[in-house]
């Protein structure tokens, strides 16, 4: 450690030093970064998918939203269009075994 | 020689028994390895000049963004950046603030990496980087979980089975929204907020290491 220099002043010594202002970088640097995002977002935007609600999901398909507690998770004709193509070998195994587990479960009457 | 003051004496009682204080203990460490001058320093070596130190500061400056929008996210609560335009320019703003911090933080990796950042006893240093990059992902992680939307659900569902086979899915629960969204806006920007401050605070006590064959510069 010693050769490495044990404070900065004998790691510097012989090494030109210049005048530097940290505060006034990272001032500049924050500005510079903040216009930078504000500049991509205005542009860019963010990939923004609408969120699920029971709001959302009641207009789509009232009967189904008010009929089955259990057939959400089985028959799933929610709006899905990004999730089907990846999980649609998935959903149809869940879908036989819960069926089939489900059938002892009885509609609740509204 | 003359004798000691009065004062001299009581100044003298007055400190033999602070030797054993551990706040004076802690501030002379404080003053010994971080005095001002170190912590913000006005004169630098001429190679800090160059223009691929300036990754590491901007690399804050997104961070600092990052902090600041996600804390407007945060107080608006969780539906506000899909109800409102003001919250959807927020939500884009502390997207782009994100990418934009990992980024310059890859820059400043490569650069650093390509500098040997770590010569001159300043290995802790490079590997708290190293460190930060790697905690980095979970809050990136953790904010694709908190988009209440299909995309969210999508990320979930494939990285629980990730997370149970790794064995962390018991304490870790991918599928727990509230769960994520406390580690997202809480936890996890501490953690790396403080690793940040530790990385920083080390640059500041040790300074920028010289370039490789520069002036008095070496390879080891």
């Amino acid at each position: 450690m010693r050769s490495m220099g044990a404070t900065q002043e004998e790691y510097y010594r012989g090494v030109r030093m210049v005048p530097y202002d940290l505060v006034k970088e990272i001032v500049l640097a924050i500005v510079g970064v903040g216009v930078l995002a504000l500049l991509i977002s205005v542009v860019l935007s963010s990939p923004d998918v609408p969120q699920v609600t029971i709001a959302t999901w009641a207009q789509q398909n009232p009967p189904q939203t008010s009929s089955l507690a259990p057939q959400p998770a089985l028959h799933t004709d929610l709006p899905t269009t990004r999730w089907e193509p990846a999980r649609a070998g998935v959903r149809s195994r869940l879908r036989s075994g819960l069926e089939s587990a489900s059938r002892s479960i009885r509609p609740t009457p509204l | 020689m003359s004798a000691p003051s009065s004062v001299e004496q009581a100044s003298a009682a007055a400190t033999t028994p602070a030797s054993r204080s551990w706040t004076l203990r802690l501030r002379q460490s404080i003053e010994r390895h971080l005095p001002m001058d170190h912590l913000l320093p006005d004169r630098q070596p001429y190679y800090v000049g160059s223009w691929v130190y300036v990754f590491g500061v901007i690399t804050i400056a997104a961070l600092a963004w990052v902090i600041v929008s996600g804390v407007v996210l945060s107080f608006m609560g969780p539906q506000w950046w899909h109800d409102s335009r003001v919250g959807r320019f927020f939500n884009s703003l502390h997207f782009w603030s994100v990418q934009l911090f990992f980024i310059f933080m890859v820059l400043h990796l490569w650069g650093q990496y390509f500098m040997a950042g770590w010569r001159h006893g300043r290995a802790a240093t490079w590997m708290i980087g190293v460190v930060i990059f790697g905690v980095s992902v979970l809050p990136a992680f953790t904010g694709y979980l908190s988009q209440q939307n299909f995309d969210a659900q999508f990320i979930a569902l494939n990285a629980k089975d990730a997370m149970n086979g790794a064995g962390a899915g018991a304490f870790f629960d991918v599928l727990n929204f509230g769960q994520m969204y406390g580690l997202h806006v809480m936890l996890l920007p501490i953690g790396v907020t403080f690793l940040v401050v530790v990385h920083l605070v080390m640059v500041r006590t040790r300074g920028v290491v010289k370039p490789i064959d520069a002036e008095g510069g070496t390879r080891s």
